[in-house]
C-alpha cells in the first residue's frame, strides 16, 4: 500500500507538469486542446533529439526542447485557433483533433515512428530507502522539477504583469481589452507557456520511460482526466488532480491491471455527476 | 426576330440510337477488356500477387518490414516467378487494411474479385489475417501466411485455406525455457506477464506447459491490458512474489523495455529475464544499451541460422544484401515475408500449364511440398497447413557492446549462455 502510493506520487508529478498547460489554455482561451498530448511528445522527442543527434547535455536540451514545444504552440494558435476559437466548442475540437494528427504525422517523418528514449547517466545514488519503499533517485528529481515549476508557474501567473493580463483575459475578455490588453498576444503568450510546461513534462518523461508520436493520445486523455478531477482552469487544481491521478491510476493499475482503464474513467464520470468543478475548480466550466 | 441558330436543337430518334449503341459498345468493351487482359494475366506472362498489410497503425513499422521483403523477393527473382515452367513478370497489389479486420475482409474481396489476382499472400496479425481468410475460403481459394501465428488460424482455416510458415506461438517460448531449464542450479520459481489478448494467452500457456514439464513454479501471472502504458506496478507485483528466478515477458519490444527499465529503476534482479518474441527488434537493443546484459529472446529467424537458397549461400548473405538494399538488417519478419512468395514458386513451378492456379491443385501441391534449404528453413506444411517445427530458438545479449548468440537449442547454440545474468 505504501509502494502504490509513493510511486503513484511520484508519477503524479508528471502528470500534473503535463495538465498544467491544458488547464491554462481551458481556463483562458476557453478551448479543449486536443492537441495538447501531442505537445508532451513533441518535447520529449526534441528533447532526446537535441541531446542523441548534437550532444547537447540534458539540463540544456531540456529547455530547448520545453522553449521549442512552447513556439510551436504559439505558431499553433497564431494561425489556427486564433481564427476558430470563438466558433462552436466542437468546430475547436475537431481543429485541435486536426492539429494533433498533422504534428504527429510529422513528428514521424521527422524522427520515424520507433520509440526513444534517453539514457542519463546522473551519478547519483541508485535509490533510497524511504520506510520500506524503495525510491529511485531520478524519479525523485523528476518529482521535485515538476514541483519547483508548478511554483514558477503559479508565481508567474500571480506576480507578473502577464500574468495579470492572463487572469484578466481569463475572467472578462470585454474588460480586458477595455484595459488595453491584447487579446491575441495574450493568447498567443497562454499558448506559448502551456507548449513549454507540456514540452517540459515530455522532456522529463522521455529519461523514464519510451516516447513514440503514436503515444500522443493517452496524454491528452490523461490530462484531461487530471483536470477533471482536479479542477478546470485551476492550475492548483492541476497540481492537485496530477498527484491524485497518479495514485488513482497506479492502484488501479497494481491490484486491477486488466480493469485499470475502466476504474480511472469510472472515477471521472463520478467526478462529472457530483462534483463537475473538480476538486479544487470554483465552478462547472462553462464556455464564455 | 427568333434566332433559330441560337436554339439548342434537339437531337433526332436517329441520332439518340446510334449514340446509345456506340455508347453501349464502349460500355461493354470497357467492361469486357479488363476481364479478357485479367484472364489473359495468368495465361499471358504475368503473376498477379494480391496482399494487404496494415501500412499504418501499430503495426506500421513491421508492415514496412514484410513489403520491403516482399518488394526484395521480387529484386531477387529479377520480377519473375517460374509458373508451370514458364518465366512470368510479377505484378504486386498491395493494400493498406490499417490492420483492421473489417477492412482486410474488404481489401480481399477486392483483390480477388476486381483486382482478379492469381495469389493472395497474407496480411500480418491474428484477426485481420482471420478475416482475410474468411475472404479467401468463400472464394475457395487458398493462401498462404505467416503473419499470425495463433493456433486460432489452424482451427478456422488452416489446411484448406490457409497455409501457415510460421510455427505455432506456443511454442515461442520453447529454446528459452529449454535452455533456462537445463542451467545450475535450476530456476524454481518464474514470474510470468501475459498481455490481455488471446494469442499472448497462447505464448503464456506455452510458457506454463513448459514450466510445467520442467518443474518450474509460475509463482506469480500479471495479465496487463493491451493499452498498458506504465509497466511500474507490475515490476512492483514482480517484487512482490519473492526473488525470482525467471521473468518472462510474453508482450512485444516496448512492452520488454519498459519492464527492464521498471524492473531495474526499484530493483527488481531475476536471474533471467526473458524478453519475449520481439526482444530482437533493434529498438529494444538502442534503448535499453547496457541494461541488454544477459537478456534472453525468442527469435524465430536470425541471420547466424544456418540456412540457405538458391540464390543466397547463407542467411547472412541474405541479410547483408538486404541492407544493402533497405538500409536496415532483415528482421523474422523480412525473412517469412520473403518465404512466402518463394514458397508459391516452388509449388508452381511444374504445375499444370492449361490451369496453373487451380486452387484445389495448388492446395495439393502446398500439402506435399518439402523444401529443405530455404532462407526461412525447412518449409512443410503438416494436416492443418502448419509449417512443422517445434520450437524457437533462444538467443542472449552478451559482451561490451551487448551481441545476440543463439543459446538454445543445442544443435544450433553458438555459445554456453549465461545464467544467472548479470544485475541490471
Amino acid at each position: 500500500m505504501e509502494d502504490v502510493l509513493v510511486y503513484g506520487l511520484l508519477r503524479g508529478g508528471i502528470y500534473a507538469l503535463a495538465a498544467f498547460g491544458f488547464s491554462l489554455v481551458l481556463g483562458v482561451i476557453g478551448i479543449v486542446n486536443f492537441a495538447h498530448g501531442a505537445l508532451v511528445v513533441f518535447g520529449g522527442l526534441l528533447t532526446q533529439y537535441l541531446a542523441v543527434k548534437f550532444g547537447v547535455p540534458y539540463a540544456a536540451a531540456m529547455i530547448g526542447g520545453a522553449l521549442g514545444t512552447g513556439l510551436l504552440g504559439a505558431v499553433i494558435q497564431r494561425l489556427f485557433v486564433a481564427r476558430t476559437f470563438t466558433l462552436e466548442p466542437l468546430m475547436v475540437l475537431v481543429q485541435t483533433f486536426g492539429i494533433a494528427t498533422v504534428v504527429t504525422e510529422l513528428g514521424t517523418l521527422g524522427w520515424g515512428s520507433e520509440e526513444r528514449m534517453l539514457r542519463l547517466k546522473t551519478g547519483l545514488p541508485p535509490g533510497f530507502m524511504l520506510g520500506d519503499t524503495f525510491v529511485p533517485s531520478f524519479d525523485l528529481v523528476v518529482f521535485a522539477v515538476s514541483l519547483v515549476s508548478a511554483a514558477v508557474l503559479f508565481v508567474v501567473l500571480g506576480r507578473t504583469e502577464f500574468g495579470r493580463a492572463i487572469r484578466a483575459c481569463r475572467d472578462n475578455r470585454e474588460s480586458a481589452q477595455l484595459s488595453g490588453i491584447n487579446l491575441g498576444r495574450t493568447f498567443e503568450k497562454t499558448m506559448f507557456l502551456s507548449g513549454t510546461w507540456a514540452g517540459l513534462a515530455g522532456a522529463m518523461f522521455v529519461t523514464l520511460s519510451p516516447v513514440a508520436p503514436y503515444m500522443h493520445f493517452s496524454w491528452t486523455v490523461d490530462s484531461f482526466l487530471v483536470i477533471t478531477i482536479g479542477g478546470l482552469g485551476s492550475m492548483l487544481g492541476a497540481l492537485v488532480g496530477g498527484l491524485v491521478f497518479g495514485v488513482l491510476s497506479f492502484g488501479a493499475s497494481f491490484y486491477a491491471p486488466t480493469i485499470a482503464p475502466a476504474i480511472t474513467f469510472g472515477v471521472l464520470l463520478v467526478f462529472l455527476v457530483f462534483r463537475p468543478q473538480g476538486l479544487l475548480g470554483a465552478g462547472p466550466a462553462i464556455r464564455k | 426576330m427568333l434566332d433559330r441558330a441560337a436554339i439548342p436543337r434537339r437531337p433526332s430518334r436517329r441520332a439518340v440510337l446510334k449514340g446509345g449503341v456506340l455508347g453501349a459498345g464502349a460500355l461493354a468493351v470497357g467492361v469486357a477488356l479488363p476481364r479478357i487482359a485479367g484472364a489473359a494475366g495468368g495465361a499471358d506472362g504475368v503473376v498477379h500477387i494480391g496482399a494487404s498489410l496494415p501500412l499504418t497503425g501499430p503495426y506500421e513499422k513491421v508492415s514496412r518490414i514484410c513489403k520491403d521483403a516482399f518488394d526484395f523477393w521480387t529484386r531477387t527473382y529479377d520480377g519473375k516467378m517460374v509458373v508451370a515452367g514458364r518465366e512470368r513478370a510479377v505484378k504486386w497489389t498491395i493494400y493498406d487494411d490499417e490492420n483492421n479486420a473489417s477492412r482486410a475482409a474488404q481489401l480481399t474481396e477486392k483483390l480477388i474479385s476486381d483486382d482478379k489476382v492469381d495469389l493472395v499472400v497474407g496480411t500480418y496479425g491474428t484477426d485481420t489475417v482471420l478475416a482475410q481468410g474468411a475472404i479467401v475460403r468463400k472464394h475457395g481459394r487458398v493462401f498462404v501466411q505467416a503473419g499470425a501465428s495463433s493456433i486460432r488460424v489452424d482451427e478456422e482455416l488452416g489446411g484448406h485455406t490457409a497455409f501457415t510458415a510460421n510455427g505455432r506461438v506456443g511454442t515461442y517460448c520453447a529454446g528459452a525455457m529449454d535452455f533456462l531449464a537445463s542451467r545450475t542450479p535450476k530456476p524454481k520459481k518464474l514470474g510470468l506477464v501475459i498481455m490481455d489478448d488471446p494469442v499472448y494467452h497462447e505464448i503464456g500457456q506455452g510458457v506454463k506447459d513448459k514450466c510445467k514439464q520442467h518443474g518450474i513454479d509460475v509463482v506469480t501471472e500479471v495479465v496487463l491490458p493491451m493499452n498498458v502504458q506504465d509497466l511500474r506496478p507490475t515490476a512492483l507485483k514482480l517484487r512482490g512474489a519473492g526473488q525470482l528466478d525467471i521473468v518472462y515477458n510474453t508482450g512485444w519490444d516496448v512492452i520488454c523495455i519498459k519492464l527492464a527499465e521498471e524492473m531495474s529503476a526499484i530493483g527488481v534482479n531475476p536471474k533471467a529475464f526473458v524478453g519475449g518474441h520481439l526482444t530482437t527488434s533493434p529498438v529494444v537493443k538502442e534503448t535499453l544499451g547496457s541494461k541488454m546484459q544477459g537478456i534472453i529472446g525468442s527469435t524465430v529467424w536470425l541471420p547466424q541460422f544456418k540456412y540457405r537458397d538458391d540464390k543466397y549461400a547463407s542467411a547472412q548473405e541474405f541479410a547483408e544484401k538486404f541492407k544493402a538494399t533497405y538500409g536496415y538488417l532483415p528482421t523474422y519478419q523480412a525473412a517469412f515475408s520473403y518465404i512466402l512468395p518463394y514458397i508459391y514458386q516452388q509449388a508452381l513451378r511444374e504445375a499444370d500449364p492449361q490451369d496453373p492456379f487451380n486452387p484445389k491443385t495448388l492446395r495439393d501441391r502446398l500439402s506435399r511440398l518439402d523444401l529443405k534449404d530455404t532462407i526461412w528453413g525447412p518449409v512443410s506444411f503438416d494436416e492443418r497447413g502448419r509449417i512443422r517445427r517445434d520450437a524457437a530458438p533462444a538467443v542472449q545479449w552478451t559482451g561490451d557492446p551487448a551481441a545476440a548468440v543463439i543459446v538454445a537449442p543445442a544443435d544450433m547454440a553458438e555459445s554456453a549462455g549465461v545464467y544467472p545474468k548479470p544485475a541490471w
